[in-house]
């Protein structure tokens, strides 16, 4: 039955965090809140587990309602049966990692002891922490005590996972491998998760929907690829991956630059002459070459002039000028400051962002 | 899940919480304002408490007679002299100790530290027998030495100020300890780096960065000071020289007792601690602003080379002045007969030892003092829990006035509160005075804020999503607090329970008017037994007294070392 949300709103003081929030999440979805800080994605995921009072809006869990405001209707956290995971993990230091993993079926009281040491072996095999039971949360790094986290959270079998940046105070590498195990477990118990992230990396590895935030508000909503690479806000494009725009007007034949160059890309819809546009175009898409080379008629081609670069390892950043716009490439070539080069593409590759963008 | 109503009305969940909430707010008021009140309404009074009388503002008019001002010059002087005396050291000996390669540095600290729990009466007791007129300096000149034409006198500014400095010494180095220990080593590393040499480190960033909370330590020690009750009416009254302080206590023991003006002074004293303490806060919170920010790394030790002597010398002396020679004079004052300043003529006895072992009085003391230091700090604990919890943790309506109410006796002077108390318990039908119970209820006023800033100083940092965890975990509020939010705070509720018990112990001010001699404890058995100039007597009720008490707290640190384990600070997420 999953979550369903409609209308949330949270105000603190004279600001409005939440501004009529919507969303679904489906039984075994994972749906990721992605947004820069102060985007109210957080906010969100506490009205969910109601650690926060909603202002305004619905929530229902399980097709039971826990936050109704017009209905006078807010059901404690400890009685929503969630799971969730904390940004500081929120282990429990005095306890060791096995009886913080049975804390929730303890607490609730129902579970008979054989039962919750049964379950606790469960949750901790499935996380790959059995050989630490014992241990005390002091004697763990932070990536095992994350796990620790995750297996207190799905200890109880909860309606719903909620995850609340649970990846940020792990080190690169750590994170690559946690955000897999986190996507496979949830996977395998399919119970609907809700991840709150500023990390496009986490958001779109992990999520079957990504819901962009700003401001409180809803951006954007799609599964990674289409965010990704057919945005249809220029806020979106801008939040995930490196992204440069060039400005662009419709001929009635062509799509032209600022400074008069033919972008000669499929019409995907009719535009009127004189029609104003942005184009998307990915840095990885690109590519740099000498401006002397001769050029593929497969791809299209703007003249530009090398104004910077950083060297990075597997590439080189390079900032060009082209048509009346600086743009950054990813290339494996070398070039100097000053160059005159070729940056290319395929048409394909080119996504132009609709008028309302 | 059952749907349930908005419990957005103060507790989120549960109606116990609520129902302690109130209970909580209500004691917390009733202890605070009771004194308060009664001391403004006796200040505008023109009879002693009980009698009827009229309004007034005759007493707060007497304020500016001759003879008060000269006291608020009087307690101010010795204030500031006192005050910046016991920081000097006490900075001085917290720098030596934690900043320098002096010798045995870990035995001065403790033995510094000790030295804090020496209780104020005991250690003006200790230095009248040694510096009075005809105590045992003077004794030791004339008798022994023959001379004739030179004398000491405890009985005067210097005297007290001496003693006060002494007392405050320790306060003054944990004050300072903290910061110097806690400074961030990069910021001297760093003007090293730039080419500075050891003492333009010392001198234009070190103790610059410090400013702060030495600043804040001197307000502190000014308050400590000012308020300071035992040392000046042991060491004052007998010279005539009076404090605000003793001023009251005069005005109200000794007839004709006059108890409008001396709840105008209390009150006026108040005003001005309550003044310094904003002044301290304000200064405090700035430093956290300044300071407090990076990681402790390892400070570098500054080599005293042929100075260390001196370093040594200095340390060394206050432990000798403060703790060492009191409790030899003591026990040297216990066992003689007569006093003589001469121990090789000196005779010996028991008999003191003795009388406390059969006087019912000083028994029933002993016992009063395990119910009022033991139980009452138990009290204390409980509700500091409860106030530290509410106002750092739910914040229900009302909650800042809460941490008002719990702070506001933090700049009442002790004897001021006394006042207050005995004032309030003449009106009010409650039968307390001349019990135990309003010992217990003077001391919790008095020393609750110490409770609530050591707990609460511990509840801030444990980070919110723990008992946040708890509750998506299923746990109801209270659940949350059982079960994480107490075992974490356990070491600080134990502190707590430590802080207060010595204070308790060792409080004399507020308990000098509210005695009586069915409710004496060990404090005020001291005190009388000294004021009857029973000196014998009175030493050996302190030494026995402070025995039974460090052998009752060591027991205790004991069995509650073992609830400690597997509690492991730092591991708090969040900080």
């Amino acid at each position: 039955m999953g979550i369903h949300i409609s209308n949330l709103v949270k105000i603190y003081g004279s600001s409005t965090v939440v501004n009529q929030i919507s969303f679904d999440v489906a039984d075994g979805e994972f749906v990721t809140l992605l947004g820069p800080s102060g985007c109210g994605k957080t906010t969100t995921l506490r009205c969910i587990a109601g650690l926060e009072l909603a202002d305004g809006g619905t929530i229902e869990i399980d097709g039971v309602a826990v936050s109704d405001r017009s209905l006078g209707i807010h059901v404690g956290t400890h009685e929503r049966n969630l799971g969730m995971v904390f940004q500081s993990y929120a282990i429990w230091p005095h306890m060791t990692v096995a009886s913080n993993v049975a804390f929730p079926l303890q607490v609730r009281g129902a579970t008979p002891k054989a039962a919750i040491d049964e379950a606790v072996r469960w949750a901790l095999n499935i996380v790959g922490l059995d050989a630490l039971a014992h241990r005390h949360p002091s004697e763990l790094s932070g990536g095992q005590q994350q796990r620790v986290a995750l297996a207190r959270a799905i200890v109880g079998k909860p309606k719903v996972l909620l995850f609340d940046e649970p990846l940020s105070n792990l080190d690169a590498r750590l994170r690559d491998r946690t955000r897999a195990e986190i996507s496979r477990i949830q996977k395998e118990l399919a119970i609907p998760a809700v991840y709150v992230t500023h990390d496009q990396a986490e958001a779109l590895s992990m999520s079957d929907r990504v819901i962009v935030m700003s401001a409180g508000v809803t951006v954007e909503e799609g599964a990674p690829r289409d965010l990704y690479r057919r945005p249809s806000k220029r806020f979106t494009a801008e939040f995930i991956g490196a992204a440069n725009f060039l400005a662009m007007t419709w001929d009635g034949l062509v799509w032209r630059t600022a400074d008069g160059s033919a972008v000669d890309i499929p019409a995907e819809q009719q535009a009127v002459a004189g029609e104003k546009r942005e184009a998307v175009l990915r840095c990885e898409v690109l590519r740099v070459e000498p401006a002397d080379v001769v050029l593929d008629r497969m791809h299209i081609a703007l003249r530009g002039t090398v104004r910077g670069l950083q060297y990075m390892g597997p590439h080189t950043e390079y900032a060009i000028e082209v048509a009346g716009a600086t743009i950054v490439a990813h290339s494996q070539a070398e070039f100097t400051v000053g160059n005159l080069v070729n940056v290319t593409f395929r048409p394909q590759d080119v996504h132009l962002l609709p008028a309302n963008a | 899940m059952a749907q349930v109503p908005i419990r957005e009305s103060l507790f989120g969940s549960g109606k116990v919480l609520g129902v302690m909430y109130l209970a909580c707010f209500l004691i917390v008021a009733l202890l605070v304002l009771i004194p308060l009140l009664a001391l403004v309404i006796g200040s505008l009074r023109n009879a002693a408490p009980g009698l009827p009388g009229s309004w007034t503002l005759a007493n707060w008019g007497g304020l500016l007679s001759r003879g008060v001002i000269g006291t608020f010059a009087t307690t101010i002087g010795i204030g500031l002299a006192s005050s910046l005396a016991s920081a000097f050291y006490g900075t001085a000996i917290a720098f030596i100790l934690h900043r320098t390669d002096i010798r045995l540095a870990r035995l001065l600290a403790a033995l510094v530290s000790l030295s804090f729990f020496l209780p104020s009466f005991i250690l003006a007791m200790a230095w009248i027998i040694i510096g009075s007129p005809g105590g045992l300096i003077n004794g030791l000149l004339q008798d022994v030495l023959g001379i004739e034409s030179f004398k000491v006198d405890a009985y005067s500014h210097i005297g007290i100020i001496f003693v006060i400095a002494l007392h405050q010494v320790p306060f003054a180095y944990l004050m300072m300890r903290g910061p110097i220990i806690g400074m961030d080593a990069s910021f001297e590393e760093a003007a090293r780096a730039s080419g500075a040499s050891q003492l333009s480190v010392l001198r234009r960033v070190t103790l610059p960065l410090l400013s702060y909370s030495l600043t804040s330590t001197l307000v502190l020690s000014f308050i400590l000071a000012i308020e300071q009750f035992a040392i000046p009416a042991l060491m004052g009254i007998p010279g005539h020289i009076t404090v605000l302080a003793t001023q009251m206590y005069l005005l109200v023991r000794f007839p004709p007792p006059d108890y409008g003006l001396a709840a105008a002074l209390g009150l006026s004293l108040s005003i001005l601690t309550a003044f310094a303490l904003w002044l301290q806060r304000r200064i405090a919170r700035k430093n956290r602003l300044a300071v407090t920010t990076g990681k402790a790394g390892k400070l570098a030790l500054v080599p005293l080379g042929r100075w260390r002597w001196m370093a040594s010398f200095f340390c060394w002396s206050y432990v000798v002045l403060a703790l060492f020679l009191p409790v030899i004079i003591l026990g040297y004052v216990s066992v003689i007969k007569y006093f003589n300043a001469n121990p090789m003529e000196a005779a010996y006895t028991l008999r003191n030892y003795v009388f406390l072992l059969d006087s019912s009085t000083t028994l029933r003391s002993f016992w009063n003092t395990l119910v009022v230091s033991g139980f009452g700090a138990l009290l204390g604990v409980v509700l500091a829990t409860s106030i530290s919890y509410f106002t750092l943790r739910l914040k229900p309506p009302g909650h800042t006035a809460l941490d008002l109410l719990a702070n506001l006796p933090f700049g009442v002077p002790g004897v001021v509160l006394g006042l207050g108390l005995l004032w309030a318990y003449a009106y009010l039908p409650v039968p307390i005075y001349g019990t135990v119970t309003i010992l217990v209820i003077a001391f919790i006023t008095r020393f609750l804020a110490y409770a609530t800033e050591t707990i609460g100083g511990r509840l801030v940092q444990i980070d919110k999503s723990l008992e946040e965890a708890a509750w998506t975990a299923g746990a109801t509020r209270l659940q949350g607090i059982r079960k994480v939010l107490l075992p974490l705070a356990i070491p600080s509720l134990q502190g707590a329970y430590f802080l207060l018990f010595m204070a308790f112990f060792r409080e004399i001010a507020s308990a000098v008017l509210l005695y009586t001699a069915t409710s004496n404890v060990l404090s005020t058995s001291i005190w009388s037994s000294f004021e009857q100039a029973n000196w014998g007597l009175a030493s050996a009720l302190s030494l026995v007294g402070m025995i039974a008490v460090f052998i009752f707290m060591y027991a205790l640190m004991l069995l509650t070392r073992g609830s400690r384990k597997g509690e492991r600070s730092g591991m708090l997420p969040g900080i």
